[in-house]
């Protein structure tokens, strides 16, 4: 396993946590106290993610190869088809949104909306990106060794 | 001149046209005529012509007895969609920040906003995708023609 592929395990394994952890955190917090002002916090562990060039550094020294021509191929194309992927996802729900909602001066939405947009976007390219790098891989531990 | 910089160059006309039509427009309506900026906004239906890009598939057909990309071309293609989708990426993001804290958490915004925001996305994309594709191949008729 190398290293694009370790780092697309370590990203699915932190944000499925983050998800199952917080919903957890967030249905016990109502059922005990019938609102949730504590637990979306856990939605913090997603911190976590930026540790990835300590967690998996890039091996030091002159013979050691980090990545080939194959592996930016790899990363790119699972880049590409992520951006690709949220747009078609962005652009159907806010026309979702626009059509359900109406188009009155009633129809508007909370501006928190808009920067969980931007932050659900980021994950979800994330996750895409991940999913997208161990399938050209061929999911199993085939990437060369770094 | 290739296909890819053709569709390019056309893309990029169409948008620049688009754009400098609503912004005239706009500023006859508001500063000439004297409309409240509400109804002088009006003049951004010249955006529509951007609608036109679709066509370029159409107008730059492929040819089905020539070879159209080879790898340079495709890894051009693909630099310039990433480079697009990176700056539409922080566009997004201001975009989305900016009315939270010029609102406030509590304000609202019209999902006029958000339709705008899709439309004004796919625009910023074709537009610095094709300033992209157009600067890699040399902004001139250095590439191939292989139509």
């Amino acid at each position: 396993m190398n290293r694009y592929q370790k780092l697309a395990w370590f990203n699915l394994i932190v944000i499925t946590a983050t998800i199952l952890i917080t919903t957890t955190a967030v249905a016990i917090e109502i059922h005990l106290r019938g609102y949730s002002t504590i637990a979306p916090l856990f939605i913090v562990i997603l911190v976590l993610l930026k540790l990835n060039p300590f967690l998996f550094k890039k091996p030091k020294g002159r013979n050691k190869v980090v990545s080939d021509e194959r592996d930016k191929f790899i990363v790119k194309r699972a880049v590409s088809f992520a951006y690709i992927t949220f747009w078609i996802v962005f652009f159907v729900s806010s026309l979702a949104i626009h059509i359900f909602m109406g188009m009155g001066p009633k129809s508007s939405v909370p501006t928190i909306t808009l920067p969980l947009m931007a932050f659900g976007g980021a994950v979800f390219i994330k996750i895409v990106s991940s999913v997208a790098i161990l399938v050209q891989y061929g999911r199993a531990g085939k990437g060369e060794l770094s | 001149m290739n296909r890819a910089q053709k569709i390019a160059r056309f893309n990029l006309i169409v948008i620049l046209i688009a754009i400098s039509l609503s912004t005239i427009a706009v500023s006859v309506l508001y500063f000439v005529v004297g409309l409240p900026m509400r109804r002088a906004s009006g003049g951004f239906g010249f955006i529509g012509i951007c609608g036109l890009m679709g066509l370029s598939p159409l107008l730059y057909k492929r040819g089905s007895d020539k070879v159209s990309l080879d790898e340079r071309d495709l890894m051009i293609l693909r630099n310039a969609s990433l480079g697009a989708y990176s700056i539409f990426w922080v566009l997004f993001v201001l975009a989305a920040m900016i009315p939270f804290f010029v609102l406030g958490p509590k304000g609202m915004v019209s999902v006029k906003y958000l339709v705008a925001m899709v439309f004004g996305g796919i625009i910023i994309v074709v537009l610095i995708q094709s300033v992209i594709t157009l600067g890699a191949y040399g902004w001139g008729v250095k590439g191939k023609n292989r139509e």
